[in-house]
This record gives structure tokens, C-alpha cells and sequence, in this order.
């Protein structure tokens, strides 16, 4: 089966997201826990075979590597009804079990320790499919394994893979509550450098918004990390039905995110999703339609990345892609974009031409959904700047005061000098820079003064 | 008229009169008067007394009415009065009898009639003659005479005058004058039954059948029989009158008889000249009698005609099965018009037999005959039209001239038509129930309004072989009607012949259970409308049927899937690894391309997609057609699926729609070719990136316009893309789905099809308004592969450039860790010239080249949307509205501009509910 696609969790928050991924592909292509296929799924238009492969039995096994230098959480999992799901020899949980430390540099330096192991799995499984799509990484930013692995595992993965996509997942922390890890700061940014270099999309999961959707829109008071988790897999198996349940457009992942991201670096993507709905409330009535679901998608409160409004720079959308599921009356579509056009509901850039791209996908049979229609949009907006700007501002402060630094000393790469911190804010910077460059109108010719200002 | 003895035959009479005429005693002086002088009179019988033949007579007539119990009856009771010596006078009571069978019998007419005879006759009777003694009459009153005589006797001339001179005998001839009397009922339903020909004869008979019961019960009149001399002598008076006349009417009475039947009489002769019958005019025959007679010979005439049309053509094979039976209707009809001249010439012959002169009594005069025949004559004259009308034609065509000939208000005359029409009309009739129950046309004549071609094969069976014959669709039945009669054939033929289905089928009796009156004949049927709901029940019978097996045993609409998935690559996930698999082949020149090879990756594809999951049938089908090769073509522009469709199918999927099918697919083809190599680009873009500008970064610059392009490129192609999913493929696929799955039949199954069809042709710029934007849009994709090859020489010419500073930057460390210097001044100078080469000429070079392409990208997609905003069909300006949805192209140039916002308010305004 062509165009795989092979995941990677990394770390507690990649494990967790990944977990409720897995579940949830499993409920909608109609896998029992166990991977094996349901009486009832035997409607063969699914394309199972992206994410799972058959072994030699009728077992479903996900093409799905589990990575984590501590064994809590894989143990959750493999306490869990879906321990047999996954291939055991895919597991890999760090001996010594110690855990990364919230460290960054920790989890690099033994992400790099572990390499040959964790690439003997991973070059495994690339082998063993027909034609490798590319790789999806689910981790958090801000905690030591999913960041510091993650980081190194992004860069090796580009190393070794140089022709496969690199997709991300990446959970970005919460900051309306103060973190008990000290040194987040430090974390993100590092992160954010190899993300920004050497991955080629990134789908920004903001903690900060996941909790505010689900205070202010599933009226949640303390959201736990499994309903935080399930928003996340809900948007992660949307984002993929388009390749799943294959239709005339957006049967790859690489077709999916070229038309959203023009430019090498500008590939953070942010989410939405509408409407919302948690197990308990799941009879809130509403309208929905097309145009309810496209007009909802462009609210800012639906958006799953909490970004700053920020006065003097014009933020605007780069590329838009929305899934639509469901009934769908083709015709409806067109009059939604009208309506949008219209009303100018979005705002995109000067310097090209862009628009809503839509794409209608099936749902899957076996899984019931309280709605007619709902909608993920997948977004390439210049906003999402904020985010980084906000690191920068949060590590500016730290580094400032030199605080928390000894634990990243204690490695190699920060041994002798702190360069690679500096080099990943003027990456970071430079980062936010662009997406502020491209809502202008002269970013046509961005590269231009860049490398003008780089000769000089 | 003073006192009279009540006792004596005046007093009898006299009460008689009053009696019939409902007047008082004093009144009716006159009326007596003229009783008395009647009776007076001097009668001889001009009938001879033959009291055997008359039985003979009497007995005939009752087994020619079909009563021959009473014929038998009558035998038995003669043979006992003749035993008995009672009654002397028998054949005088037989005779009053019999011609009382002939009488009206109802007492108003007998009344009226009476008094108009009265009244008419006593004046001039009156004045002209003397009233007690006519000279050489004595009076009857003078006669000694059995008393009971004189008054019967004067009764029976009072009824038989009113009966010979009475004015209206046409409505006898009409049954429903009868109506009010219930005796005559039997005779009337008779007469409507059978044909209206012999009605004359019927009432002439009825008229004696109602008298019968006088005589079978035979007792009552006895004791007034009149005497035989009374009434004979009173049978003859009017012949007295016109002793004169008397040879001659009846000798033309039988010319008339002749000439009724088309031959040449002794005087009235057919003029071939004068196209008529004409007396001959040395014989004196009063003028009035002439015009008679030329009346009279017109009905000649017309027999001739329609004789010689019958005669004609009934050994003629040529005029089908309808014009026979056209020619049986007329024949028929002859038919009961030679009764007619029987039952007249009986009634010549028998006045003559009985020696009853002409125009008296019951017999015939012309006069009498004028009357009488005026029906007949009327009913030969439409016959005699139909003739005219109908030369020449044939099958439904006769039909409907025939239908035509229905407009007529003649209630006779209609029925006369309608009997005709459906006679006519039979072998249609038959013929349309083989061909609606059984699908056959059994039609050597070519009368039946469906026509078929027995040169079309299977395969065209359905779009060729049957069509409909317009002139031979009988008026009665509507276009529409005749429209769905050739479907249902049609179908039954299909299911039979093409999906080779031989079950029975059970139209007939679906037909026939919801039809409960019993089968009427075709034209009474369309008047009532059932012939319209057999025509709907058996259509939709038949049509459910054929759908059923085209959607079970053909899977029909698994084909229209596979269709879309494969032709119209719906099944993205396949055509995209087919896509990965051909790529290297479809870059080679096309007339290197081998077919086998193409067909084992085609395998490879299905293999390894989901189209594994199809049902092999269709899998089976899919296979790789090349278009025909022309120099410079590379694969990409000759490759093309294709799907095989055979039986039944290929009646929807014809050659026609498939190579519709092949062109849309090309144009498919190209675009998801277009987004195939722009995600190509994006990769190489994405990868080189990463790799080249850490070591190259004079590169940035010209890369960031290769990305801005692209992203322009990607977007453009992916509008069109999602252009083609929406507005042209999704929706004209919903359409066609709920229609197909609405569909009554299996035309507009394809019609639905067509539809489908042409949208997507005429949506996706393939019809012919489109051409000139198909070809921008063509040099728009040459220019994305022109783009393509551009940026990958200059990739290959950075990547170079990247190795040398590589090896330089290596062999500086090399030389680093042996302890030398780095790079000797040479070097150095040898990287910087060569690194200077690079940045001057190569990258100028290439960002002019760079610049080139998209400055002339921007001007055609600019080119592109102005012509989209300018075309006729308004969803292409929904491509234009998608291609430009954030206005970056209306903002540079301001023609668009004006064109987009004129081409938005047109949108506007059609979307209308829009606030």
C-alpha cells in the first residue's frame, strides 16, 4: 500500500495524544482493540492501510513507534485495552528509566544515545511499507523527552529520510497557568529552531487554547488531560480522513500540505474545529451547515492556538484548508464561500493569491456523530507568530538571568558555550519575522533584502 | 245526420267514430259521413281470397322473426278453425290480422292519425262527393251486412290509412321514436345491435311481430271480422285513384330495387358520361317521380363506388391487414344493405304477390322508399367518403382517417364511424398487444406505428432499432402514448435480446389483474382512458423489469461508480499511485511507450490501492488505452484508462459517451497531473531548502521566488482542482445519482447519463465555446512543466555549486588536522572566482530566466480569468471568483477588476436570496 505514513510518540504528552489516536482511528475503521477487524466494519472503502498494516494473522498492528525514556505512561498503555494493539518490538522506553528530566538538552543527548535502536525500529518500518509517505510526530514542546528526543529525532529523521515529510503534532504549553517546569522556556525554543528547520509542517497544539475551548465552549471547569487528549486526537483524525477515505483531492499528505504552505519555513499550522462536543453534552442542539460550520471555523474562539492580537501588524490567513464531514450538499459549498467573500469574514494576504480550499470527506460508518456536518480547519495564519513571539519574550527573561542553566551545562552541547541557545532565538526570530514580512505585501520579495542583508 | 239505430251497423259505426275520434255524438257527423261513404263503397278485392296462402304467408313471416313456436301455434289454431265451421269468412279475418301486424299499434298514433285522415280527407271528400250516394257505390249501409262487419271492416281502413298515408314513417326508421312503447323495446335493442342497415326492415317487421299477439291469441277480433269483401274492396280504393300510375311505380319500384344495387333497371340506366343513374327520358314518368328517382339512384351510385373500392382491393395483399379490415367493415356494411334491398324487394314482390297496388296498404311506393332510404343513404354517402379519404392509405394511417370521420354530431352516423374505426382499427390493436406483452412486431405491412430495423445489431438495439412511424400513428392514440408503446417493445425486445433474460414476463397479467372490465376493442378503450392506463401499466411493468436487471444482473450502477472512480478519478488514492508508477514511462516519448508495460503497472496500481477491494468484474474492465501519437508527444499527453463495457450496459456506455468519457478524462488527467508535479516541486523545494541554504545562501533570495511561484501554481491548480470537484463533478454526480435512482425507464437512465455528461464537458472547457480557454489553460500547464524542468537544472547547478564549497570546506579541514594551512592563497582565489561565476552568471542568469516565466505565468492565468469573466457560462465564473477569492489578481489589473465585479453582481443577483 503506497503512501504510508509512520508515527512516532514521544514522550508523556506524545504517548497520551497518541494513545487517543490510535483509539480513535481504531473506533473509526472499525478495529477492536485488539486489531482485529469488527463483524460490522466490512465496508472495504477505507484506506486502513496508511496508518495500520496487516501482519500475518488478521491483526491490524498501526505503523506507530512509541518512544519515551520513562516507562509510565507505555505502561498505562500497555495496562491498557490496547495492549495488543501495538507491535511490542515498536516500543521503545528508555532503561535506565529516569526520564529526561523536563531537560531539553537530557532528552537530546539521550535521544542520541538510544539512536541506533530507535532508527533499527523506525528503518523497520519504513521498510516495511511500499512507498513511505513520511513520518508524523506526535510530543510536547515544553517537557524534556518529547522536545529533546523529539528535536533530535526531527533532525535525524531529516538526515536519514531527506525525501520523506515530517509532520508534527506538537503540544505547546499552557500559559495561563505557571508551569512547574522551570525551564519551558528554554525547551520551546530549542524545539522550535528544529521544528522550524528540519520539519516540514507543523500542526500547533496550544494548551493554552485547548483548556479555554474547553472551559468556554464545553463548559468544563477543570479539563483533564484525557479531554484535553481527546480534542487532540479528534483534530489529529480529521486532519487524516482526506487520506483515509480517499476521494477525487487530498489523497496524500504531501497534496494536503503543499497547498497550505507556500514558503520552506512558514509551515506552523493552526487549528479549529466545530462544533464541539464532549460525551456528556453531546445532544447540544445546533444548526449545522455548511456555512454554520466554514463561518464558526473562521471564529478566533473556535481556534485551537490562542494567539495575541497585536495592533500594528495586520495579521492575516497564508492558506486555508477546511475538511468538511458529513452530509454535505455539494452546492452548498460554493454559496458558503460567497457568503464569506462577501462579508470578508476572512482576511489573506497581499501578496498572492490564496483562498478557502475545501475538502468534503466521508465519515466513518461506525462511529455516530450528533451532527449533520462538522469542519476542521487546518490553517496557515500569520498569527501563530505570537506564539513564538511569546517564547522569545518568556526565554528573553530567563536568559536574562542566566536562571536554570546548569542542568543544560551538565550536556555536551551546551558544555562549553550556550551558542546553541543564541542560534535557536535567531532562528525562533527570524521565524517570527518572516510571518510578519508575509502580511506585507513586499514579501514577494522578502528573500531578496534578507539575503542582501546577509551578504552585507 | 239525424237519429240513428243504435242497433243497426250506421248506429254501430257511429258509436265507433265516436268512440275513436273521442267526440260527442253530435260532433263527429262528418267523420261518419266519410265512414259511411268509405264503407259504401263500392270494393272488389283486388286480393285474391287464397286462405291457404295467406297462411302460408302469415306463417312465413313469423319464422322470419325467429318466433317459429309461434309460427307452429299459428299452424295449430288455423288447422282448428279451419275444422270448425264458426267462421265462414276466415281468410277475411286472416287478412285483417295479417295487415294488422303491420299496423301501428299504438293507440295515440292510431288516434292521431285517424284524426289527421279525418281531417285532412272529410272536406274535400266532403264537397267533391255527395254525401249519402256515390253513383255505382251503394252504401254500405244499404248492403245488408252482418252488423259486427261493417264497423270491423271500418276499422281496419281507419288503421290502414293512417298506416300507408301516414307522414312519419322516418321515425320508425329512428329506434328511438319507439322509445315510449314498451313492445317495441326488443326489436329496438335488436335493431341498435345489429347493424343499421336492416333497421328498416327490422321496424318494418317489428311492426308485425307486435301485432302478433292479436294473433296469436286470435279470439277477441273474431267477433268483428270484417267481411271479406269489405275489406277488400277497401284495401284496393287508392289504387282506383291512380290506375294509371299503378304499372309504372311498381316497374320503377323494381328499376329502384335494381339500380339500389348498382345494376342498370329497364329505364334507369348508369351514364358512364354523366357519371349517374339516369331514366331514361323516352319513358314518361312524371317529373316529380324523377326527382325521386334521382334520389333514389344516388344511393346506386353510391354502392357502386364502395363496391368497386371493395372489390378492388379485397385480393389486394398489399394494403395490409388494416385496409383489409377496412375493406371487411365496408363490406359488411354492404352487407346489410343488400338486406335491405331484400327485405324492400320481398316487399315489392310480396305486394305484387298479394296484388296490392302500388302505394297501398303496407306496400311500397317511391315516395315511401325516398323516406326509408334516406338512412341508408346517408350511411353509404360517409362510407362512400371513407372510400375517398382512404385510397392510397394504409395501417394507422387509414386509422386516423377514419378516427377523423368521428367529429360528425349524426348520432347514427358516429356510430356507423366508430363501428367502422373498429374494425378497422383490430389489426393495430392486435399488433400492439404482441408488441406491448410479447415485444413482437408481427407487421408484414408496415401498418404499425413502430418500425424496426433489422440491420442494427444488439449493440444499438436500444438507440436504432425501433422508431417510431409518424404517419402511421392512428389519430387516437397521442405522440405520447405511441412514444411509450415503442418504449415498452422496445424494453421487452432489450431484456430479451440484449441482456439475453428469457423469463416470462408478467405484464400481461399485471395488466390484465388491474383491468377488471373485460378487453374492449382499441378505440373504446382510448375513450375511456383505459387504453392509456394499459399503456402506463404494462410501461411501467416492463420498465421496472429491465432496471431490475440492469441494477442486479448488470450492476449498472456499480459501472456508473467504477466510472467515476476510474475515469473520472474519483478513486484518488489509485490514480495517484498509478501516477507514482508511470511517472518515469509517462516522461519518455510517447512512441516508446509500450502498452503491455503500461497495463502490468495498471495491475500494479490496483493491486496496491483500494481498488483491490472492487468487485473483479469491474476491475477487469479497467485497461490503458493510448491516444493516437503525434510527433513531440510525450506520455503523459497520449496516456489514457479505459473501461470496457459490453451486453446490455454499452447501451448507456456507448462509444459516443465513452470517447466523451476519454476526453474529460484527458483533461482530468492533465490537471491531476499539474497538482502531481507541483507537489513534486514542493518537495524538491522543501528539501532543498533545508539542504542547499546552509551552504549556498545567495540562494535565498532566488529560492523565495521559486516558493511564491509555486505557491501561486499550487494554488491556482488546487482552485481548479476543487473547481472541478464542486461545481462540476460532485454536483452533476448528485444529479445524476438521484435521477438514475428516479428513473422510470432505461431512457431516461441515459438521458440522465447524457446530461451528466455534456455538464462535465461543457463545464471542464472541453465544448467548443471553450476552446480558446482550454488552450490558455494548456500553455498555463506547459508553463508549470517549464517551471518544473527551470528549477530542477538550476537545483542540479546549486547542488553542484554546494558540493564544491563542501570539498573545499572538507579539504580545508583536511588540511586543518595534518597541520597545514587551510587553503593556499591559489585556492582561495580559484573558490572566490568560481564562487563569483556562480552568484554573476549563474544567478542572474537564472532570476532573469526565473522572472521570465513568471511574469508570463501572470500575465496568462491574468489572461485566464478575464476570459473566464467574459464566458457565457456562469459556473466558470464561479472558477474565476475561486481562482481569484482574495482579489490578488483584480489588484493588478484593473480590467479584471472591472470584469470580476460586473461578473460578481451577475452572481449576486442569481444566487438572489443572498442578502
Amino acid at each position: 500500500m503506497p503512501r504510508e505514513i509512520i508515527t512516532l510518540q514521544l514522550g508523556q504528552c506524545g504517548n497520551q495524544i497518541g494513545m487517543e489516536f490510535w483509539k480513535q482511528l481504531c473506533m473509526e475503521h472499525g478495529i477492536s482493540p485488539e486489531g482485529i477487524l469488527e463483524d460490522y466494519a466490512t465496508e472495504g472503502t477505507d484506506r486502513k492501510d496508511v496508518f495500520f498494516y496487516q501482519a500475518d494473522d488478521e491483526h491490524y498492528i498501526p505503523r506507530s513507534v512509541l518512544l519515551d525514556l520513562e516507562p509510565r505512561v507505555i505502561n498505562t498503555i500497555l495496562n491498557s485495552p490496547y495492549a495488543n494493539l501495538y507491535n511490542p518490538e515498536n516500543i521503545y522506553m528508555s532503561t535506565h528509566g529516569g526520564g529526561a528530566g523536563n531537560n531539553w538538552a537530557s532528552g537530546y543527548a539521550q535521544g542520541e544515545k538510544v539512536q541506533e535502536e530507535v532508527f533499527d525500529i523506525i528503518d523497520r518500518e519504513a521498510d516495511g511499507s511500499d512507498s513511505l509517505e513520511g513520518f508524523v510526530i506526535c510530543h510536547s514542546i515544553a517537557g524534556g523527552t518529547g522536545s529533546g528526543m523529539g528535536s533530535y529525532m526531527v533532525e535525524k529523521l531529516n538526515d536519514r529520510f531527506p525525501k520523506k515529510l515530517i509532520q508534527t503534532y506538537s503540544v505547546f504549553p499552557n500559559q495561563d497557568e505557571i508551569s512547574d517546569v522551570v525551564v519551558q522556556p528554554y525547551n520551546s525554543l530549542l524545539t522550535l529552531k528544529r521544528l522550524t528547520q528540519n520539519a516540514d509542517c507543523v500542526v500547533v497544539l496550544d494548551n493554552t487554547a485547548l483548556n479555554r475551548i474547553a472551559v468556554d465552549r464545553l463548559h468544563i471547569q477543570n479539563p483533564s488531560f484525557s479531554q484535553i487528549n481527546s480534542l487532540v486526537s479528534t483534530i489529529m483524525s480529521t486532519s487524516t480522513t482526506t487520506l483515509r477515505y480517499p476521494g477525487y483531492m487530498n489523497n496524500d499528505l504531501i497534496g494536503l500540505i503543499a497547498s497550505l504552505i507556500p514558503t520552506p519555513r512558514l509551515h506552523f499550522l493552526m487549528t479549529g474545529y466545530t462544533p464541539l462536543t464532549t460525551d456528556q453534552k453531546a445532544a447540544s442542539v445546533r444548526k449545522t451547515t455548511v456555512l454554520d460550520v466554514m463561518r464558526r471555523l473562521l471564529q478566533p474562539k473556535n481556534m485551537m492556538v490562542s494567539t495575541d492580537r497585536i495592533r500594528h501588524i495586520n495579521h492575516c490567513f497564508i492558506s486555508i484548508l477546511n475538511i468538511i464531514q458529513g452530509e454535505v450538499d455539494p452546492t452548498q459549498v460554493h454559496k458558503s464561500l460567497q457568503r464569506i467573500r462577501e462579508r470578508k469574514l476572512a482576511q489573506f494576504i497581499p501578496w498572492g493569491p490564496a483562498s478557502i480550499q475545501v475538502a468534503l470527506s466521508r465519515k466513518s460508518p461506525y462511529v455516530q456523530s450528533a451532527h449533520r456536518v462538522s469542519g476542521l480547519m487546518l490553517a496557515n495564519h500569520t498569527s501563530i507568530s505570537s506564539l513564538f513571539e511569546r517564547c522569545l519574550k518568556q526565554y528573553d527573561k530567563l536568559r536574562k538571568r542566566e536562571a536554570f542553566l546548569e542542568q543544560f551545562r551538565k550536556e555536551n552541547m551546551f558544555k562549553d558555550n550556550l551558542d546553541e541557545l543564541d542560534n535557536s532565538r535567531e532562528v525562533v526570530q527570524q521565524l517570527v519575522d518572516e510571518y510578519h514580512a508575509a502580511t506585507r505585501p513586499d514579501y514577494i520579495s522578502w528573500g531578496a533584502q534578507e539575503a542582501a542583508e546577509g551578504r552585507s | 245526420m239525424s237519429k240513428v239505430d243504435m242497433k243497426s251497423p250506421a248506429g254501430l259505426l257511429h258509436s265507433l267514430v265516436c268512440r275513436i275520434t273521442e267526440k260527442k255524438e253530435d260532433d263527429v257527423s262528418p267523420q261518419f259521413q266519410y265512414a259511411l261513404r268509405v264503407l259504401g263503397s263500392h270494393f272488389t278485392p283486388s286480393v285474391e281470397s287464397d286462405e291457404f296462402q295467406l297462411a302460408e304467408r302469415i306463417k312465413r313471416k313469423l319464422v322470419k322473426q325467429r318466433r317459429e313456436g309461434d309460427a307452429a301455434r299459428f299452424a295449430e289454431l288455423h288447422r282448428k278453425l279451419q275444422s270448425n265451421n264458426v267462421v265462414k269468412n276466415r281468410w277475411a279475418i286472416l287478412y285483417l290480422l295479417y295487415n294488422l301486424s303491420h299496423g301501428p299499434d299504438r293507440p295515440g298514433i292510431k288516434i292521431t292519425a285517424g284524426e289527421a285522415l279525418f281531417g285532412q280527407g272529410l272536406p274535400t271528400d266532403a264537397t267533391s262527393t255527395p254525401f249519402q250516394h256515390v253513383p255505382g257505390m251503394p252504401g254500405p249501409l244499404r248492403t245488408p251486412m252482418p252488423g259486427g262487419d261493417t264497423t270491423g271492416s271500418s276499422g281496419i281502413s281507419s288503421i290502414h290509412t293512417a298506416d300507408r298515408s301516414d307522414p312519419t314513417p322516418t321515425p320508425q326508421s329512428f329506434p328511438a321514436s319507439y322509445g315510449p312503447t314498451p313492445g317495441i323495446t326488443p326489436a329496438q335493442s335488436l335493431s341498435q345491435r345489429q347493424a343499421l342497415g336492416n333497421r328498416l326492415a327490422l321496424s318494418l317487421s317489428s311492426r308485425q311481430q307486435l301485432s302478433q299477439p292479436h294473433l296469436g291469441n286470435g279470439d277477441m277480433s273474431v267477433a268483428t271480422v270484417p267481411s271479406g269483401r269489405a275489406t277488400a274492396s277497401l284495401s284496393l280504393r287508392p289504387g282506383a285513384d291512380n290506375t294509371s300510375f299503378e304499372l309504372s311505380e311498381a316497374a320503377l319500384l323494381r328499376d329502384v330495387l335494381f339500380v339500389f344495387q348498382g345494376i342498370n333497371g329497364k329505364i334507369i340506366k348508369m351514364s358512364s358520361t354523366a357519371d349517374r343513374f339516369l331514366i331514361d327520358p323516352k319513358v314518361g314518368v312524371p317529373q316529380s317521380w324523377r326527382d325521386l328517382l334521382g334520389k333514389l339512384s344516388e344511393l346506386g351510385w353510391l354502392h357502386n363506388k364502395i363496391r368497386k373500392f371493395v372489390d378492388s382491393k379485397i385480393s389486394d395483399r398489399a394494403l395490409g391487414l388494416v385496409g383489409q379490415s377496412f375493406c371487411a367493415a365496408l363490406q359488411h356494411e354492404l352487407t346489410e344493405y343488400y338486406r335491405l334491398v331484400a327485405v324492400l324487394d320481398a316487399q315489392v314482390q310480396q305486394d305484387q304477390d298479394l296484388g296490392v297496388s302500388v302505394g297501398s296498404g303496407g306496400g311500397l311506393t317511391l315516395r315511401r322508399l325516398v323516406v326509408w332510404s334516406y338512412e341508408p343513404l346517408q350511411r353509404l354517402k360517409t362510407l362512400a367518403c371513407l372510400v375517398d379519404s382512404c385510397k392510397g392509405k394504409k395501417g394507422g394511417a387509414l386509422a386516423s382517417v377514419v378516427h377523423s370521420y368521428m367529429q360528425t354530431g349524426d348520432p347514427s352516423l358516429r356510430s356507423l364511424v366508430k363501428h367502422t374505426l373498429n374494425v378497422v382499427s383490430q389489426p393495430i390493436w392486435e399488433i400492439m398487444e404482441q408488441w406491448i406483452y410479447e415485444g413482437d412486431l408481427e407487421d408484414n405491412y408496415q401498418e404499425y406505428f413502430v418500425a424496426s430495423d433489422p440491420t442494427v445489431k444488439e449493440d444499438r438495439l436500444w438507440h436504432d432499432k425501433y422508431s417510431l412511424r409518424k404517419s402511421m400513428i392512428p389519430a387516437f392514440i397521442t405522440r405520447e402514448q405511441a412514444d411509450k408503446i415503442l418504449l415498452i417493445g422496445k424494453t421487452i425486445n432489450f431484456i430479451r435480446q440484449v441482456c439475453q433474460d428469457r423469463s416470462p414476463l408478467k405484464t400481461k397479467a399485471v395488466v390484465k389483474s388491474g383491468e377488471a372490465e373485460e378487453e374492449g376493442d382499441l378505440f373504446t378503450r382510448d375513450v375511456d382512458g383505459s387504453l392509456q392506463q394499459v399503456i402506463d401499466t404494462a410501461y411501467r411493468e416492463t420498465s421496472r423489469i429491465l432496471l431490475d436487471i440492469l441494477h442486479t444482473k448488470y450492476k449498472f450502477m456499480d459501472h456508473l461508480k467504477a466510472m467515476r472512480r476510474y475515469l473520472l478519478l474519483g478513486q484518488g488514492d489509485f490514480i495517484r499511485h498509478l501516477m507514482d508508477l508511470l511517472e518515469p514511462d509517462l516522461n519518455k516519448p510517447a512512441s516508446t511507450l509500450y502498452l503491455h508495460n503500461l497495463t502490468g503497472i495498471l495491475e500494479t496500481a490496483i493491486r496496491a490501492t483500494n481498488a483491490q477491494f472492487d468487485d473483479p468484474d469491474i476491475l477487469k474492465r479497467i485497461d490503458v488505452r493510448l491516444l493516437e501519437v503525434s510527433p513531440g508527444d510525450c506520455g503523459w499527453d497520449v496516456f489514457s484508462l479505459d473501461y470496457h463495457v459490453d451486453g446490455p450496459i454499452s447501451t448507456v456506455f456507448t462509444p459516443e459517451t465513452k470517447i466523451q468519457y476519454l476526453r474529460v478524462f484527458n483533461f482530468l488527467w492533465r490537471a491531476k497531473r499539474m497538482e502531481y508535479t507541483l507537489t513534486e516541486i514542493w518537495k524538491d523545494q522543501m528539501t532543498i531548502h533545508k539542504l542547499l541554504l546552509k551552504t549556498v545562501p545567495e540562494l535565498a533570495s532566488l529560492l523565495h521566488r521559486c516558493h511564491t511561484l509555486s505557491s501561486e501554481m499550487v494554488h491556482f491548480i488546487n482552485q481548479m482542482q476543487y473547481y472541478i470537484t464542486f461545481e462540476v463533478l460532485e454536483c452533476s454526480w448528485d444529479e445524476l445519482w438521484k435521477k438514475v435512482k428516479e428513473s422510470p425507464d432505461l431512457d431516461h437512465v441515459i438521458a440522465s447519463h447524457q446530461v451528466f455528461l455534456d455538464a462535465i464537458i461543457q463545464h471542464c472547457l472541453l465544448d467548443d465555446e471553450s476552446r480558446e480557454l482550454l488552450t490558455q489553460l494548456r500553455t498555463i500547464f506547459d508553463l508549470i512543466i517549464k517551471f518544473q524542468s527551470a528549477e530542477n537544472t538550476m537545483y542540479k547547478k546549486a547542488e553542484e555549486e554546494m558540493n564544491l564549497r563542501l570539498r573545499f570546506l572538507r579539504r580545508i579541514q583536511e588540511n586543518t588536522e595534518k597541520g597545514k594551512w587551510g587553503v593556499t592563497e591559489l585556492d582561495e582565489e580559484e573558490e572566490n572566482t568560481r564562487m563569483e561565476e556562480f552568484r554573476d552568471k549563474f544567478l542572474s542568469k537564472t532570476t532573469s530566466q526565473l522572472r521570465v516565466i513568471s511574469q508570463s505565468y501572470q500575465d496568462m492565468v491574468q489572461n485566464f480569468l478575464l476570459m473566464l469573466n467574459e464566458h457565457s457560462d456562469p459556473s466558470l465564473r464561479f472558477l474565476s471568483f475561486r481562482l481569484d477569492f482574495n482579489g490578488h489578481y483584480h489588484q493588478r489589473e484593473p480590467k479584471l477588476n472591472r470584469s470580476l465585479s460586473v461578473s460578481y453582481a451577475r452572481t449576486r443577483q442569481r444566487s438572489g436570496k443572498d442578502p
